[in-house]
């Protein structure tokens, strides 16, 4: 799990955003990132609880492929991790992961939303 | 028009590069003024006549300006051009489709698929899929493997099945992974296969590819490419999409096929060049003449048909008699400077909510039929009564059934059969009667048809009589011997009864 002073993204996500439609492309891609996922997260958390694990699946390829598109690796990694135990129906593991999977997009948000208001990144 | 003019406007590319290169050679010499008056000159006299009237004005005012004028002519000509190649871009969109029922992975592709140049279309089921597909054209299809509705491979299965659909390139996009799905989704049709979590700089480059390829191929299998009218196939999509449409709104729908006149009698005296040109004036005529949301498409050889959305059939017959007054009004010169006119016969049809496109041609064709019977150059719909004389037709088979059946489809049609089921009757049987098309099984009871047909090639009298073989030999060799004896046509057993009557009719029109 990672530790709160790591750095949680992997920039060249974000330069691969940049290069495929500039500093405009990137920051809609992080405001949907932080403005959906957590809600996805919510949804999921629920309806892990409730014991649709088919449902909750389906959330965590969402996250996966949100968190992998603005580099944080480590959040795409354990929601693929979550989706495959719920594929196996392993609902005891799958919901102390989304404890930490919600822990670790705290994080990321925090470094997102930080990176997003630093101005330097986005003059351009 | 529209597609004319979007033809037209793809080419406008070309001249706005020579400009600005014979601009950059402007120094005084002569040779690149000469270069932009050429181009000019072919502007001033095309923009027009394909819907663009400024392109003519400033094209004449810059082959006519001073040394003096003549840059500012120039600047004003490229900025003409170069606008209406903007709004060309706009208007040309590529439809992407993205199944999925996840709003987010739909916002995310829409965020870094979006451009001017394309449209997204978000569908989260298959219902809602079908329903956009009924009414946009689009050049490429996303689709998420699990739908609320259903499994997105039983929904691929549909895209490949449907005509209108089939050529359209499918990535698929899943969490599914392995082989196994891969696998079974390039077997079902997809063209690309990409995991969740996708990459988006990947998704964007493999979509730009695609629609690259697709858009262009499209373009180009849509088109005729002689009249650059659109062909079958996009009449076939706009039929589909505007029935679909039309019904739902309850608006009526009309159809038309126009046939011109003695074409082939053009084609022999003038030479096939004169008949090309024919029919590429002919189109641009009869595209001017109709509406521009009626949809005109060359349908094969010197056949048209046309269109009509949100139109009853009184309508529609009175826009295809407009657009036969502008042909028969047009003068045709043939090499060696001989004129001569052009005209068209046309049955017209109001088209029934559940018809096919086939059903819908093949009603209009029924009054096409009795439009050249009564002389040619006239439009005929449901509600005209036609001045029509029945041509009678010998029916030789032995199978009662099936002679029942065609006596039933061609008598309903107006003509007379005569059927007999003994193949050695028949040359005494069209000695007693004149018939305009004889059809013949090619195995008769105790006889060779084919022979049968050679000995009717043999002899004078029937010589020339029209022959449409139909039979149960259906190879390629039983097919090439029929009309290497002397057919006129072939029809391979069990038939539809449609595609007979179709088949008659085209035999009789060119007798």
């Amino acid at each position: 799990m990672l530790a709160r002073t790591q750095i949680p993204i992997d920039r060249k996500a974000l330069d691969r955003l940049e290069r495929v439609g500039g500093v405009a492309l990137m920051a809609k891609v992080i405001d949907q990132f932080l403005e959906k996922v957590p809600q996805r997260m919510d949804d999921a958390c629920d309806r892990g609880r409730a014991g649709d694990l088919g449902a909750m699946g389906r959330a965590m390829e969402s996250i996966g492929t949100a968190a992998w598109n603005v580099g944080a690796t480590e959040v795409g990694e354990m929601a693929g991790r979550i989706n495959r135990l719920a594929a196996a129906g392993a609902k005891d593991m799958v919901l102390p992961l989304l404890c930490q999977l919600d822990d670790m997009l705290v994080h990321v948000n925090s470094w997102l939303q930080k990176e997003k208001n630093a101005p330097d990144r986005w003059k351009t | 028009m529209e597609d004319l003019k979007k033809w037209y406007r793809a080419g406008l590319a070309t001249r706005i590069e020579a400009l600005k290169a014979a601009r950059r050679e402007l120094d005084g010499s002569q040779e690149p003024i000469e270069s932009v008056r050429r181009i000019a000159h072919t502007l001033r006299g095309t923009g027009a006549t394909y819907g663009f009237p400024e392109i003519t004005e400033t094209a004449a005012a810059l082959e006519d300006s001073t040394p003096a004028d003549f840059p500012l002519a120039l600047e004003k000509l490229l900025e003409t051009i170069q606008e209406i190649c903007a709004v060309s871009e706009m208007e040309d969109k590529a439809g992407i489709l993205l199944i999925d029922d996840d709003p987010y992975i739909t916002d995310l592709l829409k965020t870094v698929l979006e451009s001017s140049n394309r449209e997204i279309l978000v569908a989260a089921t298959a219902k809602e899929a079908e329903a956009v597909l009924e009414e946009k054209r689009v050049s490429l299809i996303m689709l998420d493997l699990i739908l609320p509705d259903t499994d997105g491979r039983n929904f691929l299965v549909r895209l490949k099945e449907k005509p209108a659909t089939a050529n359209v390139p499918v990535i698929v996009l899943s969490a599914k992974l392995g082989a196994q799905p891969k696998t079974e989704c390039f077997a079902l049709g997809a063209d690309a296969y990409y995991e969740k979590p996708f990459e988006v700089e990947t998704i964007c480059a493999a979509v730009s590819a695609w629609l690259y390829r697709t858009e262009g191929n499209l373009r180009e299998s849509r088109r005729d490419h002689l009249t650059g009218l659109p062909n079958r196939a996009a009449f076939r999509e706009a039929y589909a999409r505007n029935i679909s449409l039309s019904s739902r709104r309850g608006e009526p729908v009309s159809a038309a096929i126009l046939d011109l006149d003695r074409f082939k009698y053009i084609n022999d005296t003038f030479g096939h060049a004169a008949g090309d040109e024919v029919l590429r004036r002919a189109s641009a005529v009869l595209t001017g003449a109709l509406r521009k949301s009626d949809l005109l498409a060359r349908w094969g050889g010197e056949e048209f048909v046309a269109l009509f959305p949100n139109t009853a059939l009184e309508g529609a017959g009175m826009a295809v008699r407009k657009a036969l007054e502008a042909l028969a009004s047009q003068k045709f010169q043939a090499p060696g400077g001989r004129t001569f006119h052009v005209t068209f016969s046309a049955g017209v049809t109001e088209i029934a909510p559940a018809w096919t496109v086939e059903e819908a041609i093949a009603e209009a064709d029924r009054f096409l039929y009795l439009a050249k019977a009564q002389g040619r150059n006239c439009v005929l719909t449901a509600k005209d009564k036609p001045i029509h004389q029945a041509r009678n037709i010998m029916l030789v088979e032995a199978d009662d059934t099936v002679a029942a059946i065609i006596k039933g489809r061609l008598g309903r049609e107006g003509f007379g059969i005569r059927h007999i089921a003994d193949g050695a009757l028949l040359m005494d049987a069209l000695k007693t009667e004149a018939y305009s098309l004889c059809i013949m099984d090619a195995k008769l009871a105790g006889q060779d048809g084919l022979q049968l047909l050679s000995a009717l090639r043999a002899n004078q009298a029937t010589s020339s009589l029209p022959i449409l073989l139909l039979t149960s030999l259906g190879k390629e060799k039983d097919i090439a011997r029929g009309f290497q004896l002397g057919a006129d046509d072939y029809l391979v057993k069990p038939f539809s009864a449609l595609e007979l009557v179709a088949r008659v009719r085209n035999i009789l029109r060119k007798t």
